[in-house]
């Protein structure tokens, strides 16, 4: 049995995994998993928070009785939204051109890398960004195709946390988002919660599950 | 088999800051919920902000006064009501809002007249009803998302706890609304009818003994327990 942190230490510079989830499922377990191991390893976490998803991940952790405190001093590029968490490096608007959001987005995201060698990257709310934009098939496929042009660039690791319910309702999206990915995680529930691999450059990885506990249990 | 006071240990375990969605998609008892979730705060001396939207608190009202149960409660002090859009008044009205085509200047509008209520320091309960229709009348995909990814603005907010009523088959015309609803949310809730029961299930809850609870009991029940919350 693989244990996650067995698993993020499999992730190569230049990845991007996606984590699926529910609104139903151990997410911030999974999330305060990755930042611990981060800690642990020494390794930078950058956050991208778009749309106020970091602050709603805190609070909903907060409730749900996982520890969040450490996620203040957490290094954070903000993409639209109000309501500020962590030590934000760089904001840019969510601007009503896809194209020209990315544009800014890409600009500062380098601007940050600079001054590091390696960092884990997590985006939270890259699903509401595809919401905010799905009234628009030419912005929408805008940001999908972003995906694959992060693939590779060995300074990051890249985590995206999708909500799948939302992301499926969206015509095509995780099939186009899983064809850019390199890892595809899945957080499913049968007896109880696991997080199965469903793509993985690692051969013997695929079809793994490992055990998330959930909630407040953590 | 009586469920019912669990439901109400339910709704005391609620904590300020909360996001509850409370999802149905058979009419049939939104308005009694309503009235259960507002009698039980009034009686708890919380006040409550109401948001009206489209004069939905009307047709709650007029569906309560058919069913025979006393809407008095809606003129008390301790009842807010913000109307959103629509005419009709219902119940203690402290501030009415206009629904402008640009979302930013509707939510600086509500946000005045939000924070002015709060301010009086208390601890409020607010309640929302037909943010679903809000949603489905929304044409202009922008505004459409705008507000709803403006919903987590007062979520973890400790002077309020807000219950958002959402018909599920409202929204079925806007499916990304409800996943993004369930997620910020920290407790979902559905109420349901299966044959002559009302079942009532926590789909999510910070408590552990309570996720995937299934509250069932016969409607019949339904009636004592509003009798209980009369006075």
């Amino acid at each position: 049995m693989t244990s996650l942190f067995e698993l993020f230490e499999k992730f190569k510079p230049g990845e991007i995994v996606l984590i699926f989830y529910s609104p139903f499922s151990p997410h911030y377990s999974l999330f305060r998993s990755l930042l611990t191991y981060s800690k642990e390893k020494g390794l930078d976490v950058i956050i991208d928070d778009a749309l106020d998803m970091l602050h709603v991940y805190k609070t909903n952790m907060e409730y749900f009785g996982i520890d969040t405190k450490d996620i203040e001093d957490v290094k954070v590029i903000k993409a639209g939204g109000l309501r500020e968490v962590g030590k934000i490096l760089e904001r840019v608007n969510v601007e009503a051109d896809a194209a020209f959001h990315l544009e800014k987005y890409n600009e500062v995201f380098n601007k940050v890398l600079e001054k590091f060698d390696l960092v884990l990257n997590i985006a939270l709310g890259f699903d509401k960004l595809l919401a905010f934009y799905s009234g628009s098939q030419q912005d929408l496929n805008v940001i999908l195709l972003a995906l694959r042009h992060f693939l590779g660039n060995k300074k990051r690791i890249a985590v995206y946390f999708l909500n799948e319910d939302l992301v499926t309702k969206i015509p095509g999206a995780v099939e186009f988002l899983e064809d850019s990915a390199s890892t595809v995680l899945r957080l499913e529930k049968n007896e109880k919660w696991v997080l199965k691999v469903l793509k993985s450059p690692n051969i013997e990885l695929l079809e793994k599950e490992i055990e998330i506990a959930s909630g407040s249990e953590s | 088999m009586n469920n019912i006071p669990s439901l109400a240990t339910y709704l005391n375990s609620l904590r300020p800051g909360e996001n509850i969605l409370l999802e149905y998609n058979k009419p049939f008892l939104s308005h009694i919920a309503f009235y259960i979730i507002s009698k039980h705060f009034l009686n708890k001396e919380y006040p409550i902000i109401i948001d009206d939207l489209l004069d939905t608190l009307y047709v709650y009202k007029s569906q309560l006064e058919f069913a025979g149960i006393d809407t008095k409660f809606l003129e008390s002090e301790q009842v807010f009501v913000i109307k959103v859009g629509g005419r009709k008044e219902v119940g203690r009205v402290v501030g009415k809002i206009k629904i402008h085509p640009d979302f930013y200047v509707h939510k600086e509008n509500y946000n005045r007249v939000f924070m002015r209520v709060l301010k009086s320091g208390k601890y409020f309960i607010n309640i929302v009803l037909g943010f679903d229709k809000r949603i489905a009348l929304t044409q202009d995909a922008y505004n459409k998302y705008s507000l709803l990814l403006n919903k987590s603005r007062y979520l973890g907010n400790k002077k309020r706890t807000s219950i958002y009523f959402v018909n599920t088959g409202i929204l079925k015309g806007s499916p990304l609304a409800l996943p993004y609803l369930e997620e910020i949310s920290t407790n979902v809730v559905m109420i349901d009818k299966k044959d002559s029961s009302v079942v009532i299930k926590i789909l999510k809850s910070p408590l552990p003994e309570l996720n995937d609870r299934v509250f069932e009991f016969d409607i019949k029940n339904v009636e004592e327990f509003v009798r209980r919350y009369l006075k």
